[in-house]
């Protein structure tokens, strides 16, 4: 149940991550090599970031906190 | 419906203003200025009413002088004979900036004035009866006899399109004026003169209640010009029904950022205001970018 909540919050952030992101990406790409799949591959790198985030630099971090009480 | 007056204007205006800004401003110019150099310069404007003009020599010799109108303030440049109602139309570059087309046949005067600011004035007179009509892009004053309405654009009410019907209704000097439209040998309708009085006789005839009378006049003008027209670009409706979610997205996006940059210039780079362009963009974007997920998903029926 744990998993699941963790993946929609990643899935959640991700993609707000992704909005802000997509368009500076885009202004830094060349027009030719803009499209719907970059958007796409910004989706899931975003998403792909945040659960990263939390794995390794959050999760660990709570992990302590809860041993040490 | 009202919206149309405003573009009635504007549609009355167009030729003419064309002319007007071809010809010489003052009458002094434009007496030095031969007539059939001055025909060509016309013509040279390329708008097809505006082919079929002849030099002052050619025309007079088949036209009789009419007496001008009271307010003539120059001599006249141009001349124009329908063979069908035997008006002669002259028309000339007036001292207040506009160019002014008369004619006289039978019992009607007419002098119409169009200036380069939209504006435009028609004084009818049939014996007794004196229809004057002034209109702008925001007003337009009817007066005849004692009776007087007047309309400003944007603030106007059905009353008062009523109340300019109630001036205009019985007037002798409209009905001699739009039979004498209806009657023009089609060759004049496409000169500058008959331009003047299809235009005048539109709007009037709105102004009377024939709803019908701009757009009528609207297809007359198309037909005119549509050989004339050469489409640059393209975009109808079915273009626009098959952009796709990318598309959008881009286009969004890329006026997200145009209205950031410009934010951005209306404050100080030390105003607190920075950062509220800054979120305006960033609701922008998410909102861009939550769209484009909705429309690129599989489509989902909730009936």
């Amino acid at each position: 149940m744990h998993i699941l909540w963790y993946l929609v919050v990643d899935v959640v952030i991700g993609l707000i991550l992704a909005g802000a992101v997509a368009p500076l990406v885009l202004a830094l790409l060349p027009p030719h090599v803009r499209g719907s799949w970059i958007l796409g591959g910004i989706a899931i790198g975003c998403v792909l970031v945040v659960s990263f985030v939390r794995q390794f630099a959050i999760e660990p971090g709570r992990r302590k906190e809860q041993e040490e009480r | 419906m009202r919206l149309a007056i405003p573009r009635a204007a504007l549609c009355a205006a167009a030729c003419s203003l064309a002319l007007v800004s071809t010809l010489p401003a003052t009458p002094r110019a434009a007496s030095a200025v031969p007539a059939v150099e001055m025909t060509a310069r016309v013509t040279d404007v390329g708008a097809a009413p505006c082919r079929t003009l002849r030099p002052v020599a050619a025309a007079t010799a088949t036209a009789t002088p009419v007496p001008l109108l009271r307010g003539a303030t120059s001599s006249p440049s141009q001349v124009r004979v329908d063979p069908a109602t035997r008006a002669a139309f002259v028309y000339w570059a007036a001292r207040d900036g506009g160019l002014r087309v008369t004619t006289k046949t039978g019992e009607l005067d007419v002098r119409k004035t169009v200036y380069l600011d939209g504006r435009f004035e028609i004084v009818l007179e049939a014996g007794q009866d004196r229809l004057s009509v002034a209109m702008g892009p925001h007003s337009v004053d009817v007066a005849r006899g004692g009776t007087r309405a007047h309309v400003e654009i944007g603030r106007d009410e059905d009353d008062d399109w009523l109340r300019v019907k109630q001036v205009l209704a019985g007037s002798k000097a409209l009905r001699l004026f739009r039979a004498l439209t209806a009657a023009l040998d089609p060759a004049t309708l496409e000169t500058v003169a008959g331009t003047a009085m299809l235009s005048g006789d539109a709007v009037l005839g709105y102004l009377d209640g024939d709803v019908g009378a701009i757009p009528r006049l609207a297809e007359h003008f198309i037909k005119q010009r549509r050989a004339k027209l050469k489409p640059a670009a393209f975009e109808d409706e079915s273009d626009a029904a098959e952009k796709t979610c990318y598309k959008k997205y881009e286009e969004e996006v890329a006026e997200a950022a145009r209205e950031y940059h410009e934010c951005r210039r209306t404050f100080e780079w030390w105003s607190g205001w920075q950062a509220a362009c800054v979120a305006r963009w960033a609701l922008q974007a998410e909102s861009a970018w939550f769209q484009f997920i909705a429309c690129s998903a599989v489509p989902l029926r909730l009936d």
